[in-house]
């Protein structure tokens, strides 16, 4: 029978699939996975009792780990009488063999050692880089703590850091196997993971981005890196390195067409698919040029509230002009994040929904329109308030987008407000402005 | 007429531009209803306070300190007196046997240069007087860390960022330099409750009362403390006796109008400090060849912040301590203004502790104010302390030059930078007055302006406080000696001996109050 322990993402070892660590003293569970994580090895005796009791003398510390050694085998002997385990290769040392155990930390390294060596194999490494992912459910063992144990800790830190930067490289090399396939999305669910270690990791922000721009979603590859810039900001006081500011520039500067599904999308101006239906819903632009003005306009939307229930998107918070679909972008992002933050059970078609959306390369912008407009009909909110913090920087096909809501919604559940800085120009906001100047429910108020 | 109080024989230095003698100050309604001499008495009635000739002065402004973190203070341990490694342990021993519940134990004011070893400690000492409680201890200036093995663990840091030390045998000791001590502070606020925040609340403005201060411009949130602080602290304003004036440490204005803030930043870092060797110089540091310190700016996204910032009308407050800091911001500053033009902006820049006299001109011309700490001075500055160390002899003379910024005309608002260091004005006056480099040195006079009228002008309150005027708000604070006249080095031996906020008596020293 296999003793199997699973140390990552937390702490268990089973023995012919029961539990055998809730049986087992904090000392004890340490030493068993040490002599596992060490399985076909002699492990000194002398060495284990100074992890575990470094500050006691050598004869308590050795009387000490005689009495957890006891323990373990009582526990491994009540599951399993007809294996020993816990051998004694020498009278100073013990060890555990190595076909009695498995455990996801070995098995990680070796799907690592594997996929190294397969170099030119490209399903042999992808299956490597696969399984070691799959493997990974969290920090070595995450949850597992013994207060008095500084040299375990010691040992326990080393290989959580090891495995960690094991991890990175493997996750990106993962990534990196799958956009050479053309596989954004499932290369980008991977980076996700390592986002999630490491949430402020800029090498890995930099390839999620190129993931992004990549797949044709450009909109989505800047909305990433201002909320990186935003967060290093906030937490670290810093910029984005200079790779990434200068990847940021280049995208900026990248003509739409450079962008391999944009120039493929129809302009919905000339599309006859909206339907015009009588607006029930609110629409409220600010809009001044002076500095009195301004700061005015930004309490007043801070103050709108609606009713408890309404799920407040904020987009364009920050200055600088934004490219193509950028707006809604922000939307689809504002979207995911209500789900994640109010762990809301969502029905799956709508993940699956707002993932289709972050990768908006293989749709056209009606669709994308049309989705998303369905979406937020869809959502767990009695209201939707989209507030555009400076309308003046919004890309014109969010702005089309805003247009398309406030016409095709049925309901009155959403709300449209912001800010229009007359200090800049916004040509498409000013047709936007006039389309919707008589509008019952529209209402542009200049301060 | 009957007022509240009449504060009869003082000597009342109103701190006011045409200011008359005046021995007399009447307070009604938490208003200065008059101030003058003996006819008054002819003409009000009300409780009387004799001041046998003792000084009157507006109670103090303290504009730039950190009020949470100060609260936090209160239930952390100050190593500022440890002389070695095992007073450290020694201290945290202690502490635990006081407060054996305390679910973290959080220690600050940790210089190197004080401890006999010139070392921080290490997790595995930590370990050895506290292994079951998560244990963090912040440098002096908040830029190194160290954290025991157990908060290691809840931290749950990742390995993988680079900020992390290990010892010759590849073990972790527990240190976490510069942005990775950043992450640490955060794990650290979100583990501590809002109760434990704030717990320190009534002992600080306590303390702050017995130092005259009225008025404090708080520093909140940003990358060294945590922007649940902001909220935090609004939500204490009604139980806080004196103004706090909220700056909150973010470039995103979003945050700031939400909570109609008219300010913005404070301690956005430009750089770093001098301590840490990031604040940007010219020259390498004296003890670290080669390197000039770190900007965590480019112009163009300095210049977006600000001039989206100046534009919705938000005074602007940024961190520039080093000469290279200081530059590249004036440049932002004079690039925003001169493409829009604003009378009156008040904009900021705190600490301003290297300029150069180009640089004070340039601040002068644009017309900013400084946020500037005195007492840096007095725990900075000593032989082989930690300007003469980083930046060497001959250039540590040049910091904080408060005699070529007062004759450039620049307002100077007084600020103690507390927790780091602590508020108390008038050890501010006397680090000002006395500053070891005589050519920096300013008059009594110049330096109480710092926390008086400056301090007003600063927060934009020059026209209700800052100054004894009839009509002002009746923050005014009683001190037990003249300073004007004790002797300079004495200055720091001058106490508060009452303080009045709004008109009401909220602080009387009583005999054998130690300060």
């Amino acid at each position: 029978m296999i003793m199997r322990g699973d140390f990552l993402g937390g702490f268990k070892i089973t023995l012919n699939g029961k539990e055998i660590s809730n049986l087992i003293s904090e000392k004890g569970n340490g030493i068993l996975c040490y002599l596992m994580l060490h399985a076909g090895q002699r492990v000194q005796r002398k060495y284990l009792s100074g992890l575990m009791w470094d500050q006691y003398t050598q004869k308590s510390a050795s009387g000490n780990l005689r009495y957890a050694l006891w323990q373990i085998r009582k526990v491994l002997r009540s599951h399993c009488p007809e294996i020993e385990y816990l051998t004694t290769p020498t009278k100073s040392t013990l060890e555990i063999p190595l076909i009695y155990v498995q455990t996801d930390v070995n098995e990680y390294n070796q799907w690592t050692q594997k996929w190294k060596l397969s170099k030119d194999e490209t399903t042999q490494r992808m299956l490597c880089l696969k399984s070691a992912s799959g493997l990974y459910k969290g920090h070595f063992l995450e949850g597992f703590y013994i207060y008095d144990v500084p040299l375990f800790s010691d040992w326990l830190f080393n290989n959580r850091e090891n495995l960690q930067r094991m991890y990175l490289e493997n996750q990106m090399r993962l990534a990196e196997e799958l956009g050479e396939m053309n596989d954004y999305k499932r290369a980008l669910k991977e980076l996700e993971k390592l986002s999630k270690l490491d949430d402020l990791n800029e090498e890995v922000h930099w390839h999620m981005i190129h993931c992004h721009l990549k797949s044709g979603n450009r909109a989505a590859a800047v909305n990433l890196y201002r909320e990186l810039k935003r967060r290093l900001r906030q937490e670290l006081g810093i910029s984005p390195s200079a790779d990434l500011q200068e990847l940021y520039q280049s995208m900026l500067k990248m003509d739409h067409h450079q962008t391999s599904k944009e120039e493929d999308r129809p302009d919905l101006a000339t599309t006859q698919h909206i339907t015009w239906e009588q607006p029930q819903r609110s629409m409220l632009f600010y809009q001044s040029k002076t500095t009195t003005g301004i700061q005015m306009m930004n309490q007043a939307l801070h103050q709108l509230t609606y009713t408890p229930d309404t799920l407040v998107l904020n987009i364009c918070a920050s200055p600088g002009k934004r490219i193509q679909y950028e707006g809604i972008y922000e939307i689809v992002d504002g979207l995911k994040k209500h789900y994640v933050e109010t762990t809301s059970e969502a029905p799956l078609c709508h993940y699956e929904e707002l993932d289709d959306l972050t990768f908006m390369s293989g749709l056209d912008q009606y669709q994308i329109f049309n989705r998303l407009t369905s979406l937020l009909s869809n959502l767990d909110r009695e209201v939707v308030c989209i507030k555009v913090w400076n309308i003046h920087f919004m890309d014109e096909r969010s702005i089309d987008f805003l247009s398309f809501l406030y016409r095709r919604y049925n309901g009155q559940r959403v709300v449209i407000c912001g800010i229009y800085d007359e200090n800049w120009h916004n040509q498409r906001y000013l047709h936007f402005k006039k389309a919707f100047l008589n509008e019952t429910n529209a209402m542009f108020k200049e301060y | 007429m009957n007022v509240d109080y009449i504060l009869t024989n003082g000597h009342i230095l109103s701190m006011a531009e045409n200011q008359d003698n005046a021995e007399i100050v009447v307070l009604n309604r938490g208003s200065i209803e008059a101030i003058g001499g003996q006819e008054l008495l002819d003409k009000y009635e009300g409780k009387i306070i004799d001041l046998n000739g003792k000084t009157v002065l507006p109670g103090f402004y303290d504009s730039h300190m950190h009020l949470v973190s100060t609260f936090l203070s209160e239930v952390a341990i100050s190593f500022e007196n440890a002389s070695c490694i095992q007073d450290i342990l020694d201290m945290i021993s202690e502490y635990r046997r006081t407060f054996p519940d305390r679910k973290i134990i959080y220690g600050r004011r940790l210089s190197e240069f004080q401890l006999k070893e010139r070392r921080m400690p290490t997790k595995q000492e930590l370990d050895k007087v506290a292994a079951n409680v998560p244990v963090i201890i912040s440098s002096i200036e908040f830029h190194t860390v160290v954290l025991n093995s157990y908060a290691l663990h809840i931290f749950g840091i990742p390995f993988t960022i680079p900020y992390f030390e290990k010892d010759a045998d590849n073990r972790f000791t527990g240190r976490i330099r510069n942005r990775g001590s950043f992450i640490a502070r955060r794990k650290m606020f979100e583990l501590l409750s809002d109760e434990m925040h704030i717990a320190g609340r009534d002992q600080v403005v306590k303390r702050l009362l017995k130092k005259g201060v009225t008025t404090v411009t708080a520093v909140e949130g940003g990358s060294l403390f945590h922007e649940k602080h902001v909220p935090l602290l609004m939500d204490q304003m009604k139980q806080i006796p004196i103004d706090v004036n909220l700056f909150y440490s973010t470039v995103e204005t979003n945050q700031v109008m939400q909570y109609k803030l008219p300010r913005i930043g404070g301690d956005i870092f430009l750089d770093g400090s001098f301590r840490s060797h990031n604040a940007a110089v010219f020259e390498s540091y004296e003890d670290l060849k080669g390197h000039k310190g770190t900007l965590f700016f480019n112009h163009s996204e300095l210049k977006e912040f600000i001039q989206y910032a100046h534009e919705l009308g938000l005074q602007i407050g940024v961190h520039a301590v080093g000469g290279r800091g200081i530059e590249l911001l004036l440049d932002v500053y004079e690039a925003v203004l001169k493409e829009r033009p604003k009378e009156d902006h008040r904009h900021r820049i705190e600490h301003f502790e290297l300029p150069n006299d180009n640089q004070i001109k340039r601040a002068a011309d644009l017309g900013l104010v400084l946020a500037m700490h005195p007492t840096y001075e007095l725990f900075f500055r000593g032989d082989g302390d930690m300007y003469d160390t980083r930046l060497g002899k001959q250039r540590s003379l040049r910091t904080n030059p408060f005699r070529k910024i007062m004759d450039s005309g620049i307002v100077v608002a007084g600020s103690s930078d507390s927790d780091i260091m602590p508020s108390d004005p008038i050890l501010g006056v006397h680090a000002a007055v006395n500053h070891p480099n005589k050519a920096s040195q300013i008059t009594v006079y110049e330096a109480l302006k710092m926390y008086t009228v400056n301090g007003a002008y600063a927060s934009f309150e020059e026209k209700e406080k800052g100054t004894l005027e009839r009509g002002k708000k009746a923050d005014l604070i009683v001190l037990n000696q003249d300073i004007m006249t004790v002797l300079p080095e004495k200055i720091r031996e001058v106490e508060v001996a009452m303080t009045f906020k709004n008109g009401q008596l909220l602080y009387t020293r009583v005999k054998g109050d130690s300060q």
